[in-house]
């Protein structure tokens, strides 16, 4: 609402009525909302102002006066192993589209938005794939060299995982098959992989998330038997608009 | 306290119609008085500050952001679309990263851009699913044409030695921008990031760039090298060449600009098969056309995003 004060004019009544009309206003405009027109384009943040973060050690997050941030790691000293297997993903069906994806443990936030936002979750994994070198059998399970690991990040739930983000890892075999294996099987090459990867939400620009609770985190669907997230990190960050 | 300040009406002074009009004047809407003294130590999170969405450069923290999902927009892998590895004279035209049908897939930030003031944070992050392909004699051997990067190995039990590549190629994957115009056809690398398009001073015939211009470039191994019966160190044979397969590949870049600047596009592209040189004692990434071999060295890739942010510069 513009602000637009009555005038005085000389040799006139001055009522209480147009004096407190002005004041009103005046209050009506400051509350309830300032013309962007009317506002100084200056710099007018400076770090003095954002307000000091509130920690929230169990989820790894602070949130302050522009949004949160805040994350979790694995890495340390005990490191903490996250186990993904094909028997918690459809059991590696065979040429399908996967419909069945697994959430990475501990790899997902739950952020409080009071008001609309940008919501952007960073995520990073180390991979050991396989070795699964079980028989292939058609239409149960893929071929050894098919047996990647798919990473991809979620948003709400574990239905809406984003296939077209998803990041692989190939199965660790194609190696020398026969004895002495010895170094002819260096997992570290051949079923390692260090995925890394960001996901906007809501990716268009014009839209942003709206106001309530909203779980972002990381998810995974495997076609090999075994494969471990050995040490991983995911982090948010997420600015109100 | 409030930038317009006005005196107090205070007891036994003459009121009049000017006084009291000033009270109100420097607030009224159109004044532009109202600045930051007015409202930020107590406002900036409440509702008197103006909602940012739809309007550019508002937001406290954040002025933009968007992504766009690049490629073939399909997880699986049966449709993939593939690169051919440079075989030229000189350098390539990079790849520009497309949906399968010959669509580039940039990350279009609207018919007017994204004005960025000098100071302002631009972050970009982008992931691609890729495949090095390396299809020459089906065993999976090193390319047959490395020199000149081929290095000199033992091999057990011989006098002899047996050339295997050296492992330090790389397809590279790099960003460009559009600060043209919003019809997404002018596209040039961004700031401290090269096409690799310049002569090598001092290596006839080698094209790339200086490694310090390579700011949003992600390289990917296009095979690795290793030996199938390696005795304490030394081979017995040829070394081969382990396809990478699928795999995700990602890369950021962030640039603080100087001076105002628009920007309207970014994409991703791709080029290959580039190999490390150093030449006068600079390090380079530089093109190594002979490892293209006949076509049978190649990279696929299916789907990634491509993600941008714009931050409000701190002072």
């Amino acid at each position: 609402m513009p602000f637009t004060p009555s005038a005085f004019a000389p040799s006139t009544i001055l009522t209480a009525a147009d004096l407190q009309g002005n004041v009103d206003d005046l209050r009506v405009y400051l509350h309830q909302g300032v013309a962007a027109g009317d506002l100084d384009t200056g710099q007018w943040i400076e770090n003095r102002h954002i307000q000091p973060p509130r920690i929230d050690p169990v989820r790894g997050l602070q949130n302050g006066v522009s949004g949160w941030q805040g994350g979790q790691t694995s890495d340390g000293p005990n490191a903490r192993l996250s186990f993904m297997t094909s028997f918690f993903t459809g059991g590696g069906k065979e040429d399908v589209i996967p419909d069945e994806w697994a959430p990475v443990p501990n790899a997902s936030f739950t952020l409080r938005l009071r008001r609309e936002s940008k919501v952007l979750l960073h995520w990073s994994a180390e991979i050991a794939n396989g070795p699964d070198d079980l028989s292939t059998t058609s239409g149960y399970n893929y071929d050894e060299d098919d047996r990647y690991v798919f990473l991809a990040p979620y948003i709400g739930n574990l239905s809406t995982p984003q296939m077209t983000r998803a990041q692989e890892t190939r199965n660790a075999l194609a190696f020398k098959s026969a004895v002495p294996y010895g170094t002819a099987r260096p997992y570290v090459l051949g079923g390692y992989g260090n995925r890394e990867g960001v996901f906007l939400y809501p990716s268009a620009q014009d839209d942003f998330a709206s106001v309530g609770s909203v779980t972002i985190g990381l998810c995974y669907y495997a076609r090999s038997d075994r494969a471990v997230c050995a040490r991983w990190s995911v982090a948010v960050e997420a600015w109100g608009v | 306290m409030s930038l317009p300040t006005r005196p107090a009406v205070r007891e036994g002074t003459l009121i009049t119609s000017a006084g009291l009009d000033a009270q109100f004047d420097g607030f009224a809407t159109g004044s532009l008085d109202i600045n930051e003294e007015n409202l930020r130590e107590f406002a900036i999170d409440l509702p008197q500050l103006p909602d940012a969405k739809g309007e550019v450069g508002q937001g406290v923290i954040l002025k933009r952001a968007a992504a766009t999902v690049i490629g073939t927009g399909a997880m699986t892998h049966g449709s993939p679309v593939s690169v051919a590895s440079y075989a030229g004279a000189t350098f390539p035209t990079p790849h520009p990263v497309e949906d399968g049908a010959g669509n580039p897939t940039p990350l279009s930030l609207g018919a007017s851009g994204w004005a960025m003031s000098a100071g302002d944070v631009l972050r970009v992050y982008y992931d691609l699913s890729v495949r090095p392909r390396l299809t020459e004699t089906g065993a999976g051997q090193s390319p047959g044409v490395l020199a000149p990067y081929g290095i000199e190995l033992d091999v057990f039990g011989s006098p002899s030695t047996t050339t295997a590549g050296d492992g330090m190629f790389a397809w590279l994957l790099w960003l460009q921008w559009d600060i043209t115009d919003n019809t997404l056809t002018s596209f040039v690398p961004v700031p401290n990031q090269s096409d690799f398009d310049q002569a090598i001073p001092g290596v006839l015939g080698a094209y790339g760039d200086e490694v310090p211009l390579s700011a949003s470039t992600c390289p990917v191994p296009p095979w690795i090298d290793y030996d199938d019966d390696s005795v304490r160190g030394q081979i017995q044979g040829i070394s081969l060449a382990l396809p990478i397969r699928w795999r995700g590949a990602s890369g950021c870049y962030f640039y603080v600009p100087v001076t105002n600047v628009t920007v309207y596009g970014l994409r991703v592209v791709i080029a290959g098969v580039a190999h490390a040189r150093n030449s006068g004692g600079i390090n380079y990434w530089s093109w190594a056309p002979t490892v293209a071999d006949g076509g049978d060295t190649y990279l696929e890739y299916t789907s990634g995003g491509l993600t941008a942010i714009l931050h409000r510069g701190v002072v």
